[in-house]
């Protein structure tokens, strides 16, 4: 059992340094199983009791909401893609390792989690510190919608469930985007939502399928400020990325 | 005559704004416009109000079904959505809270967002008894 660590945690840990990994999950009526290879979530498979198997994107967003009542196990990696299909012929073995040290048995491949404060943690409450009545700033994958770093004073916030979220907007809001007139179209690089006394700001980069948000108070903070902070964290999560 | 005032209200709107492209008013549950004020989209309207209205809808949502409570309760109070694009803004906004009726604004991503934030305002009264008027 992985001890103190919460799956959301540990697939921040694999995926920010792009580790190979798979975890087995388990909990009150729940199992499943998800598996990174290089960082990236390849594989996400769950059972919950009274509903049909979830598999993919649904999987991963149910057991990131039950995170807190999982118990998360370190599981093989399947060195090849399990097959989409029956198999014609009997599956080969797995290729047998060899001498060399890359081609170690994934198993004992560790989540590799850092030991150095993650950098994406510290632009977050840089955000947060820089941006004056900030409540909210995080940085998020918009690939697979897991939270790199964040910092909220926002009582009872489920980080997975937020950074989910957050994808779910940016993605529907990309699609129905497409129902605009091309000409006037363009690509979309940031989103602000106004609220009654808050003010969300996301910006993202595409190519870096990367985006940051920072939500502020209306009185006292303004969104000029808010969007100009977090504009300039832009770069500096790239420059992140790219020494990773 | 409701419908008349809506209409010159979002064209006073288009008018303050320089080069807009087109201010629509339309139903939130629909995405169906009630109005629209515009030099050279008039035939995409429908498609328009169907983009902003799904947009809304993933607000809406939110306000149902969102995970944390506290950010669901604040969903409630949802005044305004910018989007900026590569090539242009737009904004959507609800002038009054409860009503189900929101207004979209399509610009190019040249006009200040500041400034359109401003010519929106001054019109924003005028906006909530227009569509209070259509009951």
């Amino acid at each position: 059992m992985v001890e103190g660590m919460r799956l959301g945690e540990l697939l921040r840990a694999a995926s920010l340094s792009g580790a190979s990994v798979a975890y087995t999950v388990s909990g009150p009526g729940v199992r499943g199983r998800v598996a990174l290879r290089t960082g990236k979530v390849v594989e996400a498979n769950a059972t919950i009791e009274g509903s049909p198997a979830l598999n993919g994107r649904p999987a991963l967003d149910a057991l990131l909401a039950r995170s807190a009542e999982l118990t998360v196990e370190p599981a093989p990696v399947r060195t090849s893609r399990p097959p989409a299909k029956p198999p014609k012929t009997v599956p080969p073995p797995p290729p047998p390792p060899t001498s060399a040290a890359s081609s170690a048995p994934a198993k004992k491949e560790p989540p590799s989690v850092s030991t150095n404060a993650n950098p994406f943690q510290e632009i977050s409450e840089q955000m947060r510190s820089s941006a004056p009545g900030s409540v909210a700033a995080g940085i998020f994958s918009i690939e697979d919608g897991l939270m790199l770093g964040v910092h909220s004073s926002v009582p009872d916030t489920n980080v997975d469930a937020m950074s989910g979220s957050h994808v779910r907007i940016v993605d529907q809001i990309m699609k129905f985007a497409e129902l605009l007139p091309e000409r006037i179209r363009g690509k979309l690089h940031s989103v602000v939502l106004e609220l009654e006394e808050t003010s969300f700001f996301m910006t993202m980069d595409d190519d870096h399928r990367v985006a940051i948000m920072l939500a502020g108070d209306h009185v006292k903070g303004n969104l000029g400020y808010i969007r100009l902070v977090a504009k300039r964290q832009v770069k500096k999560t790239i420059a992140v990325l790219d020494g990773i | 005559m409701a419908q008349t005032n809506l209409s010159q209200v979002l064209d006073r709107i288009r008018a303050d704004i320089d080069n807009c492209y087109f201010t629509v008013c339309f139903e939130m549950e629909s995405g169906l416009p009630l109005g629209m004020s515009t030099l050279e989209f008039r035939d995409e309207a429908e498609n328009i109000g169907a983009a902003f209205g799904q947009i809304l809808d993933i607000i809406t949502r939110g306000q149902r079904h969102g995970r944390n409570k506290h950010i669901r309760e604040e969903l409630h109070t949802f005044r305004e959505i910018i989007l900026e694009t590569s090539e242009s803004t737009f904004v959507i906004l609800v002038p009054e809270l409860g009503e189900q009726m929101a207004v979209g604004i399509g610009m190019p991503k040249e006009v200040k967002l500041g400034y359109a934030r401003v010519a929106i305002n001054k019109h924003r009264q005028a906006l909530v008894e227009s569509i209070r008027a259509i009951g």
